[in-house]
């Protein structure tokens, strides 16, 4: 038993590419680096954002934050689409943006066996067009919380939303 | 007794999830039902069945009070202020019966400003007039530093940590500005990880399906919308972009003054206009009411505060959204610019139609009005109220007179009001309370502990195998341990020294471990108290980052001996196989240790 814990000790790793580690009190959370995004912590109270260099005028942006939630979100009513449609078009008023359209609800499961929920919305404000996501991630038994924006026309940043989300992962005790 | 207790608490997360109250008939009573509520809770909760007034003291001396319970005391108080404003509103409707020609009426009359507040600043000379928009700028700073001090924590750690208290600027005892100040603050910085507290505290209910999901997160979801869009557009200039993002609080200031002076622009050409030159509110303003500018932007705040309070969430949402940038940039020199973004906000403009307050109401609108006064008089009177305002002062009391401590334990915080740590009988540190409450920032309605009191030095209240047999050897230990566990819960912020202190632990523990690792497992097998304390750099943070990956393998293989040399038995299967799920798998591991081999 020793031999093999040993042997466990010694050959124990994981293949890593380059990975930002956003730490928090209660957990880290993993997700690959990305050449010229730049990292903003706790503006907002919101305790990290990645922004994108600058595309078509602006940075497009995606937060992360650990809720502290410890809920398994499958059995809750997050697919209900009506009920986050009524939510975004109030948010909507009280900025002054307007609902342009609606992004289904999916749920999948993410490289590193992570389950995730993802729906948004796309609206237009001052103007210009956005498009928003947001991402309940179960990691490790907590919620992770994950919300991306960007203008319509960098729909290139789109893919590198994907990809943070399709590989991030956690850990802490 | 059981259903009754549950469905509060529903409706008590579901409340706390609500937008602020406007001040209209149906508001006022929406608010008055989600005191009874908060009462409700806090008595449930909060006191022991039965309670009188008279034995809260002994009550709170033995038992301390939650941070739970301190939030539910702070949404009662913060409440109650927000009603006070609306029934001085509500009684102003009353008063301006025979019209309002003079300025001094007509401010008052429309429930916005609060005369006395301002009375002798409506009129003023020229140069007068010049000289208050010269200060405008230091003055509204005054304002958001003296209020930043009394609210205490965060915001002075972060904007002044040289304390220097602003000259020629008390406030008086004015809440209402404190108020308004904390709201925008917090807006900025705070509190983002707080909004997920309806969600946290759901649990079961949640996965159950009786309530939506989506009502639960509709305040972090709004905040986040809001400020990643502000981010966004403040990303259109590259210089205020990097300022933000890499010294965000000492962006603030100038963010302030663009507000302040933006609302008293604001109220001065568009809701006191007294000449359009075509649609009301829609066209130029020809005749904006000048005797704002003899008002100084200290006064202007302090006055109207109760009207900004009343408004604060939609006021701040249409300014992040749409006047972020201009602030940033050009702090009180864009008030105008930004005034104009206040103005155009249909969110606002609706909501500002409830707020003021039509004269001489008749009718229908005047039994409407008694019945809102009614609702709030009743309340005022409630024998729940009056039980969770006794103790609401009891507390504060204590806060001043006994020996403070909070005692933290996994995530909960109690408050205590005795330093014998020996009668707690839960894992967790205590910090004695270091500076006196102040009236003001109790009233301020924060409401986390750490946000508002200062602490001296933890100590362990309840220490595992490992600590015990660890501080057994060494007295400069324990508030060495003790100091670790507070910067840890600090988190990012106390970064580097919980290294430092790490480090200090780790010196002086690595001779000393073997012997009290063997010791600590047979006495009670708990592996994370033993990695915690004698094995950190195994936790494969900060610490281990900075020892050579051979160290920690080494530190891997000593203690999986350690274990495998226990005696045979449940104990010693168990932890071995802690151990590997431990090691296993564990990117943090991975990334201190790196690929493969020894």
């Amino acid at each position: 038993m020793k031999l093999f814990l040993l042997f466990i000790i010694m050959f124990s790793s994981v293949a890593l590419a380059d990975r930002l580690e956003l730490k928090d009190d209660s957990q880290t959370i993993f997700i690959d680096e990305k050449a010229n995004w730049e990292l903003g912590q706790n503006l907002f109270g919101i305790p990290f954002i990645l922004f994108s260099p600058q595309l078509n005028g602006q940075r497009s942006n995606i937060s992360f934050t650990d809720t502290g939630a410890k809920i398994g979100l499958k059995k809750t009513a997050i697919s209900n689409e009506v009920a986050y449609k009524k939510m975004k078009k109030n948010w909507a008023i009280k900025t002054d943006s307007i609902p342009v359209s609606f992004l289904p609800y999916q749920k999948y499961v993410n490289r590193n066996n992570h389950e995730v929920h993802q729906i948004g919305f796309v609206f237009k404000n001052e103007g210009k067009v956005y498009v928003e996501n947001s991402y309940y991630i179960e990691c490790r038994g907590k919620v992770i919380f994950s919300k991306s924006l960007r203008l319509d026309v960098n729909e290139v940043h789109e893919k590198v939303f994907n990809e943070l989300i399709d590989t991030l992962s956690c850990s802490g005790r | 007794m059981m259903k009754k207790f549950l469905s509060l608490t529903l409706a008590f997360i579901l409340l706390l999830q609500t937008v602020p109250v406007m001040a209209d008939e149906e508001t006022s009573i929406e608010l008055v039902q989600k005191l009874s509520v908060l009462n409700e809770m806090f008595s449930l909760k909060c006191l022991p069945k039965g309670v009188k007034k008279e034995n809260l003291n002994s009550y709170y001396e033995k038992n301390g009070l939650t941070e739970e319970c301190w939030r539910i005391m702070s949404e009662v108080n913060e409440g109650e202020i927000k009603l006070q404003q609306l029934r001085m509103q509500e009684e102003q409707t009353i008063k301006c019966e025979s019209g309002c020609s003079s300025v001094e009426k007509l401010l008052s009359h429309a429930g916005l400003v609060d005369i006395e507040k301002i009375r002798g600043q409506l009129s003023c000379t020229e140069e007068k007039k010049q000289e208050n928009l010269k200060n405008c700028a230091s003055d509204s700073l005054c304002v958001l530093e003296s209020s930043a001090m009394l609210v205490g924590g965060y915001a002075v750690d972060h904007f002044f940590p040289k304390f220097a208290k602003p000259k020629n600027c008390d406030l008086g005892n004015d809440s209402c500005v404190t108020q308004i100040v904390t709201e925008f603050l917090r807006a900025l910085f705070g509190l983002f990880k707080s909004m997920w507290s309806g969600l946290k505290a759901a649990g079961t209910y949640i996965e159950e399906k009786t309530v939506q999901f989506w009502d639960f997160v509709t305040n972090a979801e709004d905040h986040s919308s809001t400020s990643q869009l502000a981010l966004a557009k403040a990303s259109e200039d590259e210089g205020i972009f990097k300022e933000l993002i890499n010294d965000f609080p000492g962006t603030v200031s100038k963010i302030w003054e663009g507000l302040s002076g933006a609302l008293k622009h604001w109220m001065k050409t568009d809701i006191y206009c007294k000449k359009w030159s075509g649609v009301a509110h829609f066209s130029e303003c020809l005749q904006p009411l000048e005797s704002f500018d003899c008002m100084s932007c200290k006064q202007f705040l302090v006055g109207t505060c109760g009207f900004i309070g009343v408004l604060g969430k939609e006021i701040l949402t249409a300014f992040f959204t749409g006047g972020l940038l201009t602030a940033a940039k050009h702090g009180i020199e864009g008030s105008q610019t930004i005034a104009k973004v206040l103005k155009t906000s249909k969110a606002l403009q609706e909501s500002i139609k409830k707020v003021k307050v039509k004269p001489r109401p008749a009718g229908a609108a005047a039994t409407k009005t008694a019945v809102a006064m009614n609702a709030i008089n009743a309340y005022l009177l409630s024998p729940a109220r009056e039980i969770t305002r006794a103790a609401f002062l009891k507390v504060e009391a204590l806060m001043k007179t006994a020996p403070v401590a909070m005692v933290i334990s996994g995530t909960n915080k109690t408050l205590v009001f005795s330093y014998k740590a020996a009668e707690y009988t839960v894992k967790g540190i205590m910090m004695p309370l270091s500076n006196p409450l102040t009236d003001k920032a109790f009233r301020a309605g924060i409401k986390t502990f750490d946000k508002v009191f200062k602490f001296g030095a933890p100590k362990l209240t309840v220490k595992g195998p490992a600590a015990t047999a660890l501080t057994a050897t060494d007295d400069t230990i324990e508030p060495l341990l003790a100091e670790i566990e507070l910067n840890r819960l600090a988190g990012a912020m106390a970064k580097k020294q919980t290294i430092h202190l790490e480090k200090q632990l780790f010196d002086k523990v690595k001779p000393l471990r073997k012997d009290l690792s063997t010791k600590a497992l047979q006495n009670e097998p708990d592996l994370d108290d033993v990695i915690n304390y004698l094995y950190p750099e195994l936790r494969y943070g900060e610490l281990a980052k900075t020892l050579p990956r051979t160290s920690i393998l080494q530190a891997e293989k000593e203690l999986a001996r350690t274990i495998g040399s226990l005696p045979k038995g449940s104990a010693r299967t168990k932890l071995l196989k802690e151990l590997q799920e431990h090691i296993s798998n564990n990117e943090a591991r991975a990334k201190v240790v790196g690929l493969g081999q020894k």
